[in-house]
């Protein structure tokens, strides 16, 4: 498994300085906070020793915040850990002890994903401008596989009025310039 | 002046004027004013010529059913509009409204000649008239009919407005917001339940807004209205949307919504869009789109004057206008009485002409009341007038005898045929009908799951009715959307309830083929174009229809399609079911392309995906070209160079030293699992499972049907682990079929597949000065040709970041594949492009990628396989795997066709000549054979190649490996008649055929 933490080079991101605001605060879109992110597949097994004694999202969708990552289930053998980036090398090292002996999949997907986060009064509403699903039926915390626009998407709900889009990193101008016609729109308010 | 604004009518703001125009005369209207309603205010009756014959109109409807009002509307550069319909237009200051489909104007127009010349222009005409000559069509008739015909003129600039769209979910959604819709929106809303009220005017209330003289729950209807409409908009569960069109009706309860933000004001907010398109997921529907009231077909009845009975009472009620000082209303209907009733009331003095010839005492005593002349049991046989209605006849009418006639002078006609429920969403999702016989109409048969029809849609007649028909619809709704919820009973003072006749043609002295007595206004068709298409053997509704394009108009013939069914039944003699009704499809009214696009427009039309070195690429002046979604680095021109100077340059710089090339986009699949290694042996047709840890191999992918679907290196990073490069277009498509063989077949595997894409950005560096560039780069790997030859992986650090460093080659140079995670790939390009620098290095883009390739004969799927090349075809069968006991499309291998002789094969072609072939040429052994000529072979890939100092071509070729050294010909007619260039058959691989540069 490759270590995550890369200091010295410049990083790009898609979102980079994005900060749009509609109505007074009652929409603010921003950049994602850099994360390592990585793909487990597997059986129920695998799943368990990846939590690391926690108990892991049993749920399709389900979304679980436990001590070393928070840890989304995306199918029936699927599940997506993320943790802040500086703690992607440990988290790395410590899954790959954990699975050892359990057959498995571990992806690291750190560059592959981006996104913004989309949160306020009107996130909702910013949100269906894009999202065919009704995400006001979303759990806190749950996310989903789904379209945003043209583009697949993640969408996590981690809080009433806040979520997170994720797509593949070459999906993010896109989704950005899409996010800013839809905060611009809000803003005008027709 | 005989139409006029009267006072003490209508809920337009008369306290404010708005000025707007229309053919460049000025006119004020007020607040609360359509474009039909302020322009009739001013006497302007004359608003359109019509399709066909270029007849003068006026408005027939005060709604969006209008066939004939047609007019467009130029809200600056760009942004002109044709086609809108008047009755639906809301003024406001500034509104700069035209007539259209005249020359030289609305009232002197050329084209009216084609009414001169009508009995020419009967149904079908142009297929009878314009047969001979035949290549006359295409460049005489067709351009001259397309010419004379239409209604108004395409813009031609690109639309600069912005569009929205949404997405909605709620519990029931309520089509209409007149009686029955405010009705069920009332009864789901109390109930809890989530709801939406749309509806397509201005405000909403449909009908209501022009009910003045009915009283609900003891209020006049204008202030119930506002009050239920108030308590609704107050309530959080409750969304009205008005300007809201639902213009279709599809499966599983999604509607398709069009709101207008823009059009209706005179200053939009800057950037706003100009309308939304929404798509509803509603649990419940309740469709209560109304019923539109039937026109009579007589003599003249399209005459500018002529309206709808209901239209020219909401004129009055609604917008305080009346239509008319000395209105003939013609009718069998009791409707069109209250309209004649409400005229005198307003100063107007009508007389009523009635087909029937008994109606009911109270509506005589009324009307005599008010002194309205009755006429009972008569018809009108002609109008009269040019641009505008001055008189009707009408006879008596005693059995089949038409009496004689009596003029009557008219400034306007009121006409009302019954009324026709409107059940378009109610048939889009393909519901059936049945006609009811008692109310000669088509009702609901049957709704689908989770739809309901209220109101006047499903057959309700009174103010009563609808009201209580529509809170049972929803409270029916609300409860199945899982609330518990109740329909309240409305208090209704009303009159009698009105009844009616159906009608064919008014009776006249007069044959139908002698009268014009329009079915169709908007596409100018009348009885006798039915009558005729009948006569002519037409016996389906759905024939007579495309026969006399009846109906086939923009307004799907709302107003038309039960006038034209009841003369094609009477025909027939048939009954109206068994003649049957058309279709009606999405959208309900016209529809914005701009809205159906949504925000799908200019930069966001569709996803571009670019590399993370693609800003490096812009910046440099790359020439990019599109593969698949993606956009990739074509070619980096200097000042002053052709692509072609370009390509040659990158070429021979990185032959002889060393080139640069993003290969981000290439499709990479992370397979990963104890059983990987049999997984790639059961879905490749190379053997995997004794390939190296640190080791390549090209691996080659097959459809079942033998045929070569995709290709690409695979590296085996760990003993579990498998670096999977794919094509950059078959990525999605490769990752979709493994996990397909993955989920149904190779279910026994312990096996995961993982798209890594995007996770890695790939430079590539080809040439003999490769290693010299990223050598200063390179920790943790000895890149000595002994320690890392040709196909070998390994992971180490580049740059100081985690790689997966590959030595593989798609030029036939030493080569290196550097992948580093995504966020670092433009730090990492432009350092070892720093370094290249420093050994006469350059970028260079796709072109000069697929040119060396070919140069050593290395295929592109998709351009040198078209889906029906097998390995042997492609001369890779060196890449399928003798021993294996199976892969996908082993067995396909072994059928007869794809191992007969005769197949066309890979070749390279040696080209005659300084230019290059054109891909996708044909070749023949003999040019001078006669046309059509037997092709042996096309050419697949062709370029100049800058090695070789000459162009060279790939080629697939009937028995090609077995033709070296003949020569083919490929007919170029560019080269006059009979022209053809010739190329000799040789190896594929072009240049090094030993490989030894790859060793370098």
């Amino acid at each position: 498994m490759l270590d995550a933490l890369t200091p010295a080079l410049p990083a790009d991101d898609p979102f980079e300085g994005l900060a749009l605001s509609a109505r007074a605060g009652a929409l603010s879109i921003a950049p994602l906070p850099a994360r390592a992110r990585f793909v487990l597949r597997g059986g129920a097994d695998a799943a368990q020793a990846a939590a690391l004694g926690e108990a892991p999202p049993a749920r399709v969708g389900a979304a679980v915040e436990a001590r070393h990552a928070r840890i989304l289930k995306l199918g029936p053998d699927e599940w997506r850990l993320c943790a802040p980036m500086a703690d992607g090398p440990a988290l790395a090292a410590s899954l790959a002890g954990a699975l050892g002996g359990v057959p498995h999949s571990l992806v690291e997907t750190t560059d592959r994903d981006c996104g913004a986060v989309v949160e306020g009064p009107l996130a909702l509403e910013a949100l269906s401008c894009g999202c065919p699903l009704n995400l006001a039926a979303l759990p806190v915390p749950a996310a989903t596989r789904t379209l945003f626009g043209q583009l697949d998407a993640l969408i996590l709900r981690t809080g009433p009025e806040r979520f997170e889009v994720e797509v593949w990193r070459s999906f993010g101008a896109h989704l950005r310039l899409h996010l800013c016609t839809i905060a611009r729109e809000l803003d005008i308010g027709l | 002046m005989t139409a006029a604004r009267v006072a003490g009518y209508g809920r337009i703001d008369r306290s404010r004027k708005l000025g707007f125009t229309f053919d460049g005369r000025t006119h004020l209207g007020h607040p609360g004013d359509t474009l039909a309603s302020a322009l009739l205010a001013d006497d302007v009756m004359l608003m359109g010529r019509s399709y066909k014959y270029h007849r003068p109109r006026g408005p027939v409807t005060a709604g969006s059913e209008e066939p004939n009002a047609l007019v467009g509307v130029d809200r600056g550069p760009g942004r002109y509009t044709p086609n809108l319909r008047a009755t639906t237009i809301e003024i406001h200051d500034g509104l700069k409204a035209e007539s259209q489909n005249h020359f030289p104007s609305l009232k002197w127009d050329f084209g009216a000649v084609n009414d001169m010349m009508s009995p020419l222009f009967a149904a079908g005409f142009y297929y009878k008239t314009f047969m001979w000559p035949k290549s006359f069509w295409r460049r005489v008739y067709e351009p001259v009919i397309r010419q004379a015909a239409g209604l108004g003129r395409p813009p031609k600039a690109a639309d600069p407005d912005l569009y929205a769209d949404r997405y909605a979910h709620c519990d029931v959604l309520v089509v209409g917001a007149g009686a029955a819709g405010l009705a069920a929106a009332e009864a789901a809303a109390i109930s809890g339940a989530k709801v939406m009220l749309v509806d397509e005017q201005a405000e909403p209330g449909g009908a209501l807004l022009a009910e003045i003289r009915v009283e609900i729950d003891d209020a006049p209807a204008q202030g119930w209205l506002a009050a239920r409409l108030a308590a609704l908009n107050a309530r959080a569960n409750v969304t009205v949307l008005a300007r809201t069109t639902a213009i279709g009706l599809y499966h599983q309860n999604l509607v398709g919504l069009v709101q207008r933000l823009t059009d209706h004001l005179a200053e939009p907010p800057e950037g706003a869009p100009r309308e939304r398109l929404w798509r509803v997921r509603a649990k419940q529907v309740v469709l209560a789109q109304g019923a539109i009231e039937r026109p009579l077909v007589f003599d003249g009845n399209d005459r500018p004057g002529v309206m709808l009975a209901d239209a020219a009472r909401t004129y009055l009620t609604r917008y305080g206008v009346r239509v008319g000082a000395k209105p003939v209303v013609v009718t069998a209907h009791d409707w069109a009485w209250g309209a004649a009733v409400e005229m005198a009331r307003a100063g107007a003095s009508p007389v009523v002409v009635d087909a029937r010839d008994t109606v009911s005492s109270a509506l005589l005593a009324e009307a005599q009341a008010l002194g309205v002349e009755a006429l009972t049991g008569w018809t009108v046989t002609a109008t009269h007038g040019r641009l505008r209605v001055k008189g009707v006849t009408a006879n008596p009418v005693r059995g089949a005898h038409v009496g004689a006639g009596r003029r009557l002078p008219a400034d306007a006609v009121l006409m009302s045929g019954g009324w026709t429920p409107t059940l378009h969403l109610h048939s889009h999702v393909g519901s059936p009908i049945a006609w009811a016989a008692e109310r000669e109409a088509f009702l609901p048969a049957q709704t689908a799951k989770g739809v309901r029809v209220a109101g006047a849609g499903a057959g309700a007649e009174t103010w009563a009715d609808a009201l209580g028909e529509g809170a049972q619809a929803g409270a029916a709704a609300a409860a199945d959307a899982g609330f518990d919820a109740a329909a309240r009973v409305y208090a209704v003072s009303e009159g009698l309830k009105p009844t009616g006749r159906r009608m064919k043609e008014m009776a006249s002295h007069l044959p139908s083929s002698r009268q014009r007595a329009f079915v169709d206004f908007q596409n100018d068709v009348t009885a006798k174009d039915i009558r005729l298409a009948v006569q002519e053997g037409f016996r389906s509704i759905e024939h007579v229809k495309r026969y006399t394009t009846s109906g086939m108009a923009t307004d799907q013939g709302k107003l038309s399609n039960i006038n034209a069914l009841t003369i094609a039944a009477d025909a027939l003699d048939k009954e109206p079911p068994q003649v049957g009704l058309t279709t009606f499809r999405p959208p309900y009214t016209p529809t914005t392309f701009g809205a159906l696009a949504g925000h799908a427009k200019g930069k966001l039309f569709q996803p571009t995906r670019r590399t993370p070195i693609d800003p490096w690429a812009e910046a440099n002046g790359a020439v990019f070209e599109p593969v698949s979604q993606w956009r990739r680095a074509w070619w980096f021109p200097r000042k002053g160079e052709s692509m072609h100077e370009a390509v040659l340059r990158e070429c021979a710089a990185t032959r002889e030293r060393v080139g640069l090339f993003d290969a981000s986009t290439l499709g990479k699949i992370e397979v990963v699992g104890p059983d990987a290694a049999e997984f790639l042996e059961r879905i490749y047709t190379n053997p995997w499972r004794k390939l190296g840890v640190g080791r390549c191999r090209y691996g080659l992918m097959l459809g079942e049907d033998g045929f070569i679907r995709d290709d690409g290196v695979i590296g085996r990073v760990a003993e579990d682990r498998f670096h999977v490069t794919t094509t950059t277009g078959g990525a999605p498509r490769v990752l979709a079929h493994m996990e397909d063989y993955l989920q149904t077949e190779f279910t026994d595997l312990r096996v995961w597949l993982t798209s890594v894409t995007e996770q890695w950005a790939v430079i590539a560096l080809n040439g003999p000065r490769a290693r010299d560039v990223i050598a200063p780069f390179v920790e943790g790997q000895d890149l000595a040709p002994e320690a890392f030859p040709h196909m070998s992986l390994a992971e180490c650090r580049v740059c100081g970041v985690p790689a997966r460093l590959m030595r593989v080659s798609f030029t036939g140079e030493l080569g290196f594949e550097v992948n580093v995670p995504a966020r670092h790939g433009r730090a990492v390009w432009e350092a070892l492009w720093a370094e290249a620098q420093k050994h006469d290095g350059l970028a260079y883009g796709t072109e000069t990628m697929h040119v060396l390739r070919a140069e050593k004969g290395y295929i592109i799927v998709g351009q040198d396989t078209d889906g029906t090349v097998t390995p042997d075809d492609a001369g890779i069968g060196w890449a399928v795997g003798k021993a294996k006991a199976d892969f996908v499309g082993k067995r396909s291998l072994a059928r007869p066709d794809l191992i007969a002789r005769g197949r066309k094969q890979l070749v390279g072609l040696a080209v005659e000549g300084a230019t290059p072939l054109e891909e996708g040429m044909q070749l023949v052994d003999d040019p001078a054979q006669p046309v059509p000529m037997t092709c042996v072979g096309h050419v697949t890939s062709s370029y100049r190649s800058a090695a070789l100092g000459r162009p060279i071509a790939l080629a697939l070729v009937e028995n090609g490996r077995a033709r070296m050294g003949e020569t083919l010909h490929a007919p170029d007619p560019a080269l006059g008649p009979g022209g053809a260039r010739s190329a000799v058959i040789c190896s594929p691989v072009f240049y090094d055929p030993e490989g030894a540069r790859l060793d370098a």
